[in-house]
Formats: structure tokens, C-alpha cells, sequence
């Protein structure tokens, strides 16, 4: 039993939401590439004479109000999104992640300090506290992505401190200990590299929602500033057209959902790979 | 009629064998002892009978309970039975209780569950049934919770909800593995009692083969999801027919030849506990209260000299863990010294401390968790490695590994496999490994048998006397049986105090402490199980002659 519980899972995973999760997810990294060296139009060139148009060969997605084209301004505004949760992520991993290690190694008022501190930052809606920081800062993705980073942090370290918590119990941990290795190796050596799977899945959930954070303040006209392109703002803009071009506002809000939908479906999916026990299940 | 009656059961998991056509009966009033090495389909065998097989499951042959036919039976249907008219025991008494229910509550739920009663009624069943198994309402109010008993205790709340309803039919499924040997001896004389009184059928599964020659009236031998032999029990374990058996009995009476140790009484200690005490705080004190101190450890003191073999023995709660981690320095101690070759380790820091720790090294009790998943053996015997004061270069590094994990049994190629693919006796070997590779003065051993199997453990037992003539070994463990097999002398830890100490074979033989003697009368021993088996056979025999 306990043999197959640590077998680690390298075929190929037959959960049609990983599969569909992942793919979604790839539809979108690839579309955010692709934006850079090729879109259909130039998603800031307007064409006035061309504004409103329904999904035509010329313009798949129809243009905007501005006759820019909305297929284009989707696959630039991908790479917004991506961009923004991305480097959100990592401000949240990279602070995060550490501070969760540093809490459970050390305990005590350490991890007392760190952890309340944390319970702060979780105090305050996440979102309004984002916009209270790119409105004093000024809108900008760069605003953005650091407001929506900062509240990464603490969930990473949370995550990261659950698990560390229950890995200091473990023997091994307790051999590395008899051999005279410190806190910080242990960390970086043990406890890190059996933490991946949660904090991975971890990831794919903060990214999905970074993206809806960056939306939501393009949203609010405080992410990402013209011209750069951003689904939030694509939204923004269309909800005033609704009644003239309806599709305006449903392809943007279509490629958000989808883009959300897949992060989740894959952070799901990787959790039931990853988790040992879900292993045993699916093999007994 | 016989209460159970199994015939050539046949039980695949996902298409793998687990039981090959296996045949056995068990009367009214018997206790039926089913024995196995680990993956011997022993749990499968009780876990076929009550029908709570994982899914995937197939199951051929017949299996009747009481003339009702078990095999093919619906899940409602199986409801209807478990619990009425078969109950279940399971070895870890925590997991098998649920932890927000009131013991009076989990208790009352099996009546409700099964009988038409008022709340009222379930609950006069449940206290009537906590106080059969020993937990009287007066001192154990209905209304405590799993987390407020001791596991004997706990132990004790499961056996009244299996026999709340009286079941023909008991099945316990290693119900004493966790406990303590004291508390051993409380559940199995209980479980005898309620045999006795209800004409239970009980089924005791079970890896320790005194205990069953102690409680069962017939055995049955498994090996490989089959049975080997199955008889009387005096009868089967005097005169075993098959090797196997044979094996099994050598192997759980095993005790390591070693070579006789010269000089020891003169040789100074390697270690030297002094009067140490090891404090916690008590969790759970009142916001602003005063914070209450746990003493877990009081003033022991203890000595290991060079080529000794020291037990430290005590029941769980007597602070030989919290003693042990001590020794290892992983924990500061409030009071007393721990000297390794004179030098205080509780005072040493960074090199020193390191130059210390390499002359005490630790085999721990769980093969499946004292190894990190993710690296490979070569790495994992050379984490000690860090001790040295100059580490060894990549080549000199897997030499070295390669040596030491032929000493201990294993192929020098071992050192590129992942620990999940070694089996717990080898596993047990790595950490031996582990523990040897920077050739330390003391291995501390912290139950490192008791998760074995007994033909592994009487390799490994083997394997530690052949090198412990160069190196001392502290013992700790509840097993007196083991203690006695490798141990030169033995410390009895008790509520944190050493209540006796001395030569093993006089302290377990004639014990002068109060609790030593409870300890070494309470655990099992197969010789003394079987005379007295045979004993009362003989006055049966005698009495019942026409």
C-alpha cells in the first residue's frame, strides 16, 4: 500500500478535467505569445469608418466602438493578463514562500509575528484594498501588479507553514536534524521540494486569480492604461454599447471565463496528481 | 451448525489475487486466531467477512454466517448485518472513533442504527454496554469525547459499539498492536470475558503470535493469501507440520547469538546521562493563567559503555521518546547533563555540537517515514555525512556508501533506487545504514523492530548483533520480549523516573519494582501461553473423560 502511495506519477493522467484544464490553459500562454509577433490587425490602429461590425471574415470578433479590431485587442489583452498574474504570482511565491518556511522552522514568536501579520493583510477585502493602493499610487499595470502581489504573500506563506508544520513532524526530518543540518537547509533541502505539489496547484489557483484581480481593476480603469489592451477594460467599454454590439462584451468576457475555468480545472487536476492519496485511490 | 462456515473463498483486488481458495469454520463461543506476515491476506480475510472490501473487489466461494449465505449479499443487506450481527474491531482505536461524537453517542448510534428504540432507550443500552466493557458512567460519563481517553480506553469504546447489539460474530482486527503490553493484557481479557458471556464467536487477527497463543482456542496460519495450516493451537504451535510455520515460530522467539562481551564492566561510558529533566509547558492554559509546567522527564540518569547493548524500556507516556530526543541533542533539557565521551553535549555548539552528534546516531521506528521520498539512498545515507568536519568529495562519498550498504545487507546498485522501492525490512537496513556511515560509538534504536515482520526482524535483529560488537546500542521500547533477546542491561522508565535498572535477564526475571514486575507479567510470552493452554486441556481432558 504504502508503496504506491509514494510512487511518484509520471503516466500520462486520464482526468478530463486536467486534459481540459490544461489545454485552456495552454490555448491561452500560446495565444498571449502568439499576440507578440503576430495579431490579425494592430489591436490599437483605428478605423472609424469600420466601428461596430459584427464577426466577419475580414474582423472574426467584429471591431469596437473605435473600429479597432476585437480579436486582436483579445489576444494583445492575453498578454496583459498574463503578464500581470504572472509576475503576481511570483511576488507572491517569492515572499511568501520563505516567510511560510522561516515561520514553521522557527516557531514560537517568529512564526506568532509572521502569521499575525499575515491575518492583516487577510483582513482587508483584497480587491478594495488594491484599488485604495493603485488610486493613491496611480492607475498602471505596474500599480496593479504589485497590489495584487502583496496579496499573494499571504497565502503562500500560509500554505507553505501548513505544510512545513506537518513535514517537521516527519522522521526524516528528524535524521536531517540528528545530522546537525540547520533550520534554513532542512527548509531548502527537505521540506521545499516535498511542499512543490501543493504549491504548485497553489500557483495555477492564484494565477486564475490574478487574472480576475487584473481585470477587475482594468475594470475600474485603475490596471492596465490605454493603449495597452486589457480584457477588464475591453468589458468596461463594451458595457455602455450592450444594446448596439452585445458581441463586444461577450467575446472578451467568454476568453476570461475560459482562461479562469482552465487555471482551475488544472490547479484541480494537479492536486488529484499530486496528492498521494488520491494515487492510492485511483490504483486500488 | 457452525457460526462461521467459509468455503474455498476467492477474493481478486483489481484483478490481483489476494485470497486463493481458503476454507475455514468457527464455532459459537470460540476464539478463532487468524496468523500472517504482513500482505499474508489476513485483514482481507475479516475484511471479505463483513463485506467491506475496497472497490474492485471480487469475491467467489461461500461465506455463512449462522447458515445465511454472506457472499453476494447487497450493501443494504450487509447494513442489515454489521453491527447486529457482526461486529468489528480495528487496531487504531483513535481513527476508528469518530472525534466530535460523544463516546455515549457513538455508542447509542449503533442501537438506533439497528433496532426501532427511543433516544432514551439507545442511550440505557449504551451506558449498560460501557459498563460491560469496563467504562462505568460514574467515572466515564456518557458525554466524554475520544480525545478525552486514553487508548485502552478508546480501545474500549470501539469493543462496545462492535457488542452493543451482542453479535454472534466478532472480528479484531490487531486490536492490541497500538497499546501498551499492560493495556494488552486489560483488552484481551476482556474480549475473553465477553466470549465467555455471550457466546461470541471472535476472530482475532494478528501478527504476534503469543498473543494468540494466549487467547485463541484454534489458529490458522496464512502465507500468500493462503492457509498453510490451521489446528488446535497448542497442538498446531508444539508440533507444527508445515516450514512455514515452523519458521515463524524460530523467527518470533529469535534471539541473536553475540559474541560474549569482554571487559565491559571496566570501560569507561561512551555516555553519561546525568540527573537530567526535560519540562513542557501544558498547552491549553487559561488566557492570563498561570502557565503549568509537564515534567516528562525527571532527574534520569543512565550510562552506556563501549560494546554494551542498554534497554530503555517504559510504556508510552513514560518520556523515553522525549528522554531519547534528549540524547540526540534535538531538544534542550531544563536540568542535569548529557556527557558523550566526557564532553557536555547539552552545552556544545556549531563544530563541537556536530564532532558530538557523530558518536550517537538514531534508527527510528517508522521504515516508511524516516526517509525523505524524494532522494535516492546514495544521498540519503550521506545526509550523516554533513557531520564530518571535511565533507567527501562525489567519488569518495558513493564509495563509502557502497561499503557500508553491503555491511548491512544490501547491493552496493541499491544506492540509485528511491526508498519507496525497498521493502520495510530493507528500509530498515537503509537506516541502519544511515545511522553507521560516519561510524558512531552509540546507535540509539527507537522501536526499530516493532513495525517488522518477525522473519525480518530476526535478520535484522542478527544484523545489529553482528555489528554491535564494535559499537553500543541503546534500546528503546515497549517490547520487553526484544529487550530481552539483545539487551545487556535494561533501564525501566516510569512516569519519567528510572524505577529499576540492572541486568536484563534479572530485572525481566525478577523484578523488584512493583511496576517492572506489572510490565513483565503483563507481556506475552509464547512458552508460558502454551503450558498454560496445555494445562487447562489437560484438566478438560481428565474431567470430561467417560
Amino acid at each position: 500500500m504504502s508503496v504506491l502511495q509514494l510512487a511518484p506519477a509520471v503516466r500520462w493522467p486520464h482526468s478530463t478535467s486536467l486534459r481540459l484544464g490544461a489545454g485552456l490553459t495552454l490555448l491561452f500562454v500560446l495565444t498571449a505569445f502568439l499576440s507578440w509577433l503576430w495579431t490579425p490587425f494592430d489591436p490599437t490602429a483605428m478605423a472609424i469608418t469600420d466601428k461596430l461590425q459584427w464577426p466577419s471574415l475580414k474582423h472574426w470578433l467584429g471591431t469596437d466602438h473605435l473600429g479597432r479590431d476585437v480579436l486582436s485587442a483579445i489576444m494583445a489583452g492575453a498578454r496583459t493578463s498574463l503578464g500581470v498574474a504572472l509576475v503576481a504570482v511570483a511576488v507572491g511565491a517569492i515572499g511568501g514562500i520563505p516567510l511560510g518556511l522561516w515561520a514553521a522552522a522557527r516557531g514560537g514568536w517568529v512564526d506568532e509575528i509572521v502569521m499575525r501579520a499575515n491575518d492583516l493583510v487577510f483582513a482587508f477585502p483584497a480587491l478594495l484594498l488594491a484599488i485604495l493602493m493603485t488610486a493613491a499610487m496611480g492607475p498602471g499595470a505596474v500599480n496593479a501588479v504589485a497590489a495584487i502581489g502583496i496579496f499573494n504573500i499571504p497565502v503562500f506563506a500560509r500554505v507553505t507553514r501548513a505544510g512545513a508544520l506537518t513535514l517537521w513532524q516527519r522522521e526524516f526530518i528528524l535524521a536531517a536534524r540528528v545530522a546537525s543540518k540547520g533550520q534554513m537547509r532542512i527548509s531548502f533541502e527537505h521540506i521545499l521540494p516535498n511542499l512543490l505539489g501543493a504549491l504548485i496547484v497553489q500557483c495555477t489557483i492564484q494565477f486564475s486569480l490574478g487574472i480576475l484581480a487584473e481585470a477587475g481593476l482594468s475594470y475600474v480603469g485603475l490596471g492596465a492604461q490605454p493603449p495597452t489592451p486589457s480584457w477588464g477594460r475591453m468589458l468596461a467599454e463594451a458595457q455602455t454599447l450592450t444594446a448596439l454590439a452585445p458581441t463586444l462584451a461577450l467575446f472578451p468576457g467568454l476568453a476570461l471565463t475560459a482562461t479562469v475555468l482552465g487555471l482551475n480545472l488544472l490547479g484541480d487536476g494537479l492536486r488529484d496528481l499530486l496528492d498521494p492519496r488520491a494515487q492510492a485511490r485511483r490504483s486500488s | 451448525m457452525r457460526l462461521l462456515n467459509i468455503r474455498d473463498l476467492v477474493v481478486a483486488v483489481g484483478g490481483r489475487p489476494i485470497l486463493k481458495s481458503l476454507s475455514l469454520d468457527l464455532d459459537a463461543g470460540e476464539v478463532l486466531g487468524l496468523v500472517g506476515e504482513s500482505g499474508s491476506g489476513k485483514s482481507m480475510t475479516a475484511l471479505s467477512i463483513m463485506g467491506l472490501l475496497p472497490h474492485g473487489a471480487s469475491v467467489a466461494g461461500s461465506m455463512r454466517l449462522a447458515g445465511q449465505e454472506l457472499t453476494g449479499l447487497k450493501e443494504t443487506e450487509l447494513c442489515a448485518l454489521r453491527g447486529r450481527e457482526m461486529g468489528m474491531i480495528f487496531q487504531e482505536p483513535m481513527s476508528a472513533l469518530n472525534p466530535l461524537l460523544s463516546i455515549g453517542e457513538q455508542v447509542a448510534e449503533t442501537v438506533r442504527v439497528h433496532r426501532r428504540t427511543t433516544r432514551d432507550e439507545a442511550r440505557r443500552v449504551a451506558r449498560d454496554t460501557l459498563e460491560r466493557v469496563g467504562l462505568p458512567a460514574a467515572r466515564f460519563p456518557l458525554t466524554l469525547h475520544p480525545h478525552e481517553l486514553s487508548g485502552g480506553q478508546r480501545q474500549r469504546v470501539a469493543i462496545a459499539i462492535a457488542i452493543a447489539l451482542t453479535p454472534r460474530l466478532l472480528i479484531a482486527d490487531e486490536p492490541t498492536t497500538a497499546l501498551d503490553v499492560t493495556t494488552q493484557a486489560q483488552i484481551l481479557a476482556l474480549l475473553q470475558r465477553l466470549v465467555r458471556e455471550d457466546r461470541i464467536g471472535l476472530m482475532l487477527v494478528s501478527h504476534d503470535l503469543a498473543v494468540v497463543a494466549q487467547v485463541a482456542d484454534r489458529m490458522v496460519v496464512m502465507k500468500d493469501g493462503a492457509i498453510v495450516e490451521q489446528g488446535e493451537t497448542s497442538h498446531l504451535l508444539r508440533s507444527p507440520n508445515h516450514r512455514f510455520v515452523r519458521r515463524l515460530l524460530a523467527d518470533s522467539s529469535h534471539r541473536p547469538r553475540r559474541a560474549v562481551q569482554s571487559n565491559v564492566g571496566g570501560a569507561e561510558p561512551i555516555l553519561d546521562v546525568v540527573q537530567v529533566t526535560r519540562d513542557y509547558p501544558r498547552t491549553g492554559r487559561a488566557l492570563g493563567g498561570e502557565s503549568q509546567i509537564f515534567r516528562a522527564v525527571d532527574g534520569v540518569s543512565l550510562s552506556i559503555r563501549r560494546g554494551e547493548n542498554v534497554g530503555l524500556v517504559g510504556e508510552s507516556g513514560s518520556g523515553k521518546s522525549t528522554l531519547l530526543r534528549a540524547i540526540l541533542g534535538l531538544d534542550a533539557v531544563q536540568g542535569g547533563d548529557i556527557l558523550v565521551h566526557g564532553a557536555s553535549l547539552t552545552r556544545a555548539r556549531g563544530a563541537e555540537l556536530r564532532r558530538l552528534r557523530r558518536q550517537i546516531q538514531v534508527v527510528f521506528q517508522d521504515p516508511w517515514g524516516s526517509f525523505d521520498p524524494r532522494w535516492r539512498v546514495e544521498r540519503l545515507v550521506a545526509e550523516s555525512f554533513h557531520l564530518l568536519d571535511i565533507l567527501p568529495g562525489a567519488r569518495e562519498r558513493r564509495r563509502k556508501v557502497e561499503e557500508i550498504l553491503e555491511r548491512v545487507g544490501l547491493a552496493p546498485a541499491d544506492a540509485d533506487r528511491h526508498p519507496h522501492e525497498f521493502s520495510g525490512g530493507q528500509r530498515q537496513r537503509i537506516a541502519i545504514a544511515r545511522a553507521l556511515v560516519t561510524e558512531p560509538s552509540i546507535i540509539a534504536l527507537d522501536e526499530a523492530v516493532s513495525a517488522l515482520d518477525v522473519s525480518i526482524r530476526a535478520q535484522i535483529l542478527d544484523l545489529l548483533a553482528n555489528l554491535s560488537q564494535q559499537l553500543s546500542c541503546l534500546f528503546v521500547s515497549h517490547d520487553l520480549q526484544v529487550v530481552r533477546a539483545i539487551t545487556d542491561r535494561v533501564y525501566v522508565l516510569h512516569d519519567g523516573r528510572i524505577v529499576e535498572t540492572g541486568a536484563t535477564a534479572t530485572v525481566l526475571d525478577a523484578p523488584q519494582h512493583a511496576y517492572t514486575a506489572r510490565l513483565a507479567a503483563a507481556t506475552p510470552d509464547l512458552e508460558v501461553a502454551l503450558r498454560q493452554r496445555e494445562a487447562h486441556n489437560g484438566i478438560r481432558a481428565r474431567c470430561c473423560r467417560p
